[in-house]
């Protein structure tokens, strides 16, 4: 189990990359659609991956067993050098349960602001009618 | 359908999307081809209709996880995307073979001389 400072320490991080990306610091781009990558470049160069995965969970109702899906999210830390990337960090809301909720709402910010833009561009591609 | 669940116990977090396609697929057709006569059978019936449920979410889960640009998948991503979906085909795919083993068991009494 990590101490509650290194707890303390990744959520003071998953706010501040929060903020970063609410300020359009951060270029998040879409791997997959349950994916998004940031590469960062200068010093050091890392990349940063952010999923949303599900897992079966088994449920005892009335003492009924049913298999129910769970969501959470993967945070993935990789150091690029030139041997190529080094995973340096990654960690799971699914094990971290105090952590998913912040990496629920850094994806959600990073799905809308991404589908805010593609509106924005399929807007754009309207022909402009004469008046 | 051993041979199934050891290719699914072996897959490495290193899986590509081209490659867990071909897995999937691949397995898909054997174990549908391997049920098929035994689809209507009362004693197998629920745990074959498991694995077709298991196939299933497995197609669904894959589809989350096809890269946007092929030659830039992110890493793990399919495999961390799959690995449970891969994790209860391989858990049904064991279920049946325990059911098929006791109905082997069952024949092989009622075919025993006394």
């Amino acid at each position: 189990m990590p101490s509650l400072d290194e707890e303390k320490e990744l959520q003071n991080y998953l706010d501040e990359v929060t903020q970063a990306t609410r300020e359009s610091l951060i270029a998040w781009r879409t791997a997959n659609p349950t994916t998004y990558m940031w590469e960062k470049e200068g010093s050091p160069a890392a990349r940063l991956s952010l999923q949303q995965l599900e897992r079966n969970v088994v449920v005892t109702e009335e003492g009924r067993r049913s298999l129910r899906k769970k969501q959470y999210y993967l945070f993935q830390v990789f150091e690029i050098s030139a041997q190529g990337p080094n995973l340096r960090l990654s960690f799971d809301g699914d094990e971290r349960t105090t952590l998913n909720d912040k990496l629920h709402a850094l994806f959600e910010l990073i799905r809308t602001e991404k589908l805010l833009r593609d509106l924005q561009f399929l807007k754009s591609t309207l022909p402009e009618r004469r008046s | 359908m051993t041979e199934i669940a050891q290719k699914l116990d072996r897959i490495q977090p290193e899986l590509a999307f081209a490659e867990a396609g071909d897995l999937l697929r691949e397995i898909q057709r054997r174990l549908r081809r391997l049920m098929a006569p035994f689809a209507t059978d009362p004693e197998l019936r629920d745990a074959i209709g498991a694995v077709l449920q298991a196939l299933q979410a497995a197609q669904t889960s894959l589809k989350a996880v096809r890269p946007t640009d092929p030659a830039a998948e992110a890493p793990n991503s399919v495999y961390y995307g799959t690995q449970d979906a891969f994790d209860t085909i391989s858990n049904c795919v064991a279920d049946l073979l325990g059911l098929f083993e006791k109905q082997t068991l069952h024949f092989g009494e009622n075919d025993a001389e006394p």
